[in-house]
């Protein structure tokens, strides 16, 4: 199959890769001591992220309806990258890294385009087939599901989610042991 | 040598929950007290970093990083080891001790020691608990009844402020309680079932340290009601829940009677041969490790059960060559712990229109129903169970992009329920469950190294 040999190739390749330099000016990107990244991967994920979770609906141009503004003290890709940083084994870390590289090139080889000039439709294709077909490597694989983990983790964790969607309080100074739903 | 700004009228050592408890009634009764406590010190309110901060706003939402778990293997076997209390735990290397079988050695070693993190659940002993040694024969009997100790129950209770309702148990006395929160829907139900089903067994309201009702007593200490945020192990900003450094050591401060000492490292006490009396303590500053000594005459021993069998076997003399007050050899011997190693939790499905509001820093409790009123079963003595349920939740992550925000913001409560219990289990208190000093090795402050052989045994299995 010519995505296997692909992949096969890919594989091989990237074993060896350096880190691939940016053209483009570049902010300045938060140190992760332990998972050492250029600028490009750094956006990479940003981006992933931005796709894999979005942080408000699809707008629908008929609805009338508030959009939830989900505010966080750090962007989702920070807090992704923060905790693959500093909550996950050196081995886990190598792992993770590994496979932000194969996404990477994995990309760059079947469109000849960066991930962020993908369209919606095509994002969510990638996501999908490369976390359910087993002939992705495995560390491409936890790239993804690290990932989405985190992200969901960051979504689920939010002031809007724990007060809007948990009910949470976070003073709530009174217990209700039944309430009718 | 003995100098005035030495002496006192009492040493404590230990600035946890015992000690601060005996200095402050030492200072009430007008004593000068010098409370000693090895680590640093922990002023109410003020030294709670993280008591305000909300979920989003710990970097890591509560979970600690892969260099802390892996370099506190002992201390990342308790549950309150988290990012939002760990700087009140003891490093594993800062205070290594020899596991001679596994034994999770729990440590807080500041002022407030582990009443900062307790779980404050706080359940009375009965009779059946005292005349079960004589009784079954596994032990020596108990030299007191609950008689002895019902009124200090009650004098400290008092004090500290306890959330409970009154049970009428004869295996759970009941005390003068503060109002307690409720039960849920599906605690109640179980309650309920239980009664019907069983004559000799009961769900009840798991008394707590907590105040849930003003009382002039509160008021003088400072302290105001529990907001039911239940995030207790990070001190609390309103003194909702008993600790020592919100109830004790200020209201000794305030007698004007109490010397705190924090970064004092008892070494031992001193024994005076000529007197034939403890005369003082012999303590190492735990930053420049200089020996002081201090003097009183009184002297209690606070510094937690390990640590207090290993200042008391450190304390030699000629005449007690094997530790103060050690003739028969006992000390550090039949240590007796909790077995915990018992959990069960499921869902229920039977109140799926309910749900519950707010929050509570205690559940219900299943007060010791085996072999109390006669030995029944093949193993000696019993267990007491937490119990507890809340709604379910669940958040479907399912998808990727906007089919994942979607699944995200649908969640709310499916009508289930989960439900758990956890087992504490007394244990039989035998001679080889241990604690010795080591004969060479000692920590960074010139303390022996302790050994630790504590095991389960065939009863607690």
């Amino acid at each position: 199959m010519k995505r296997r040999e692909a992949l096969q190739n890919l594989v091989a390749v990237t074993a060896t890769l350096m880190y691939v330099p940016s053209c483009t000016v570049e902010e300045a990107i938060p140190s992760y001591s332990n998972l050492p990244i250029s600028n490009e991967e750094y956006r990479l994920v940003k981006h992933v992220v931005e796709a894999m979770l979005p942080n408000k609906p699809k707008s629908k141009p008929e609805s009338t309806e508030d959009i939830p503004v989900i505010t966080t003290p750090e962007s989702s890709h920070d807090f992704v990258l923060t905790m693959i940083n500093d909550a996950y084994s050196p081995l886990q870390i190598g792992r993770y890294a590994r496979g932000l590289r194969l996404f990477h090139q994995f990309v760059q080889d079947e469109y000849k385009q960066r991930f962020a000039q993908l369209n919606e439709f095509q994002h969510i294709l990638l996501f999908t087939e490369m976390t359910e077909s087993e002939a992705f490597p495995k560390s491409l694989q936890f790239f993804l599901e690290e990932t989405k983990r985190l992200a969901v983790r960051h979504f689920t964790s939010s002031e809007y989610f724990l007060t809007q969607k948990m009910e949470w309080e976070f003073i709530p100074g009174r217990y209700v042991g039944c309430v009718s739903i | 040598m003995q100098s005035p700004e030495n002496r006192y009228d009492a040493i404590v050592i230990g600035a946890g929950m015992s000690g601060g408890y005996a200095a402050k009634e030492l200072c009430d009764k007008g004593l000068k007290t010098l409370l000693l406590e090895r680590g640093r010190n922990v002023e109410h309110i003020k030294d709670y970093p993280t008591t305000n901060l909300q979920p989003w706003e710990l970097p890591h939402r509560g979970q600690l990083t892969h260099e802390e778990r892996t370099e506190n293997p002992i201390a990342s076997r308790c549950y309150a080891f988290r990012e939002d209390a760990k700087h009140f735990f003891v490093k594993d290397k800062e205070h290594p001790y020899i596991q001679e079988s596994p034994f999770d050695w729990l440590r807080g070693y500041q002022v407030g020691g582990k009443s900062i993190m307790w779980a404050r659940q706080v359940q009375r002993w009965s009779d059946f608990d005292f005349e079960g040694p004589a009784r079954d024969g596994f032990a020596v009997d108990w030299p007191i009844r609950y008689r002895d100790l019902a009124d200090w129950y009650t004098h400290v209770e008092g004090f500290v402020g306890v959330s409970g309702n009154k049970d009428g148990l004869d295996t759970l006395p009941d005390g003068d309680f503060l109002k307690a929160w409720p039960l849920n829907c599906v605690e109640e139900y179980f309650q309920q079932f239980v009664k019907e089903n069983y004559d000799d067994r009961h769900v009840v309201y798991a008394r707590c340290a907590h105040l849930t009702e003003s009382r002039p007593i509160f008021q003088k200490q400072g302290r105001g009601l529990c907001q039911s945020r239940h995030i207790c192990q990070r001190g609390c900003p309103y003194g909702g829940y008993f600790n020592a450094n919100s109830t004790l050591i200020p209201w000794a401060l305030n007698t004007g009677n109490l010397t705190l000492r924090p970064h004092s490292v008892a070494h031992s006490v001193i024994y005076d041969e000529e007197l034939g009396k403890a005369t003082g303590v012999r303590v190492v500053d735990a930053n420049t490790k200089e020996v002081t000594e201090y003097f009183a005459n009184v002297i209690f021993v606070n510094g937690s059960t390990l640590n207090t069998n290993l200042i008391l076997l450190n304390s030699k003399s000629d005449r007690f060559p094997n530790g103060l007050g050690n003739d028969n050899g006992l000390m550090g011997k039949y240590i007796a712990f909790h077995n915990y190693r018992a959990r069960i939790s499921g869902v229920h499905e039977g109140h799926p229109s309910f749900k519950d509001e707010g929050r509570r820093p205690t559940s219900a409790y299943f007060p010791r129903f085996r072999n109390v009123y006669r030995q029944e079963t093949d193993f000696l003595r019993g267990y007491a169970a937490g119990f507890g349920a809340g709604p379910i939740r669940p958040v479907d992550s399912e998808g990727f992009g906007a089919t994942l925000y979607e699944n995200l913001m649908s969640t709310s409560t499916n009508g289930a329920w989960r439900v758990g219990s956890h087992m504490m289990g007394e244990t039989i208190p035998k001679e080889e469950n241990r604690v010795w000093l080591d004969n060479e090795a000692t920590d960074d402050w010139g303390v022996p190294l302790l050994h630790v052989k504590v095991d389960y045994d065939d009863n607690d299995e």
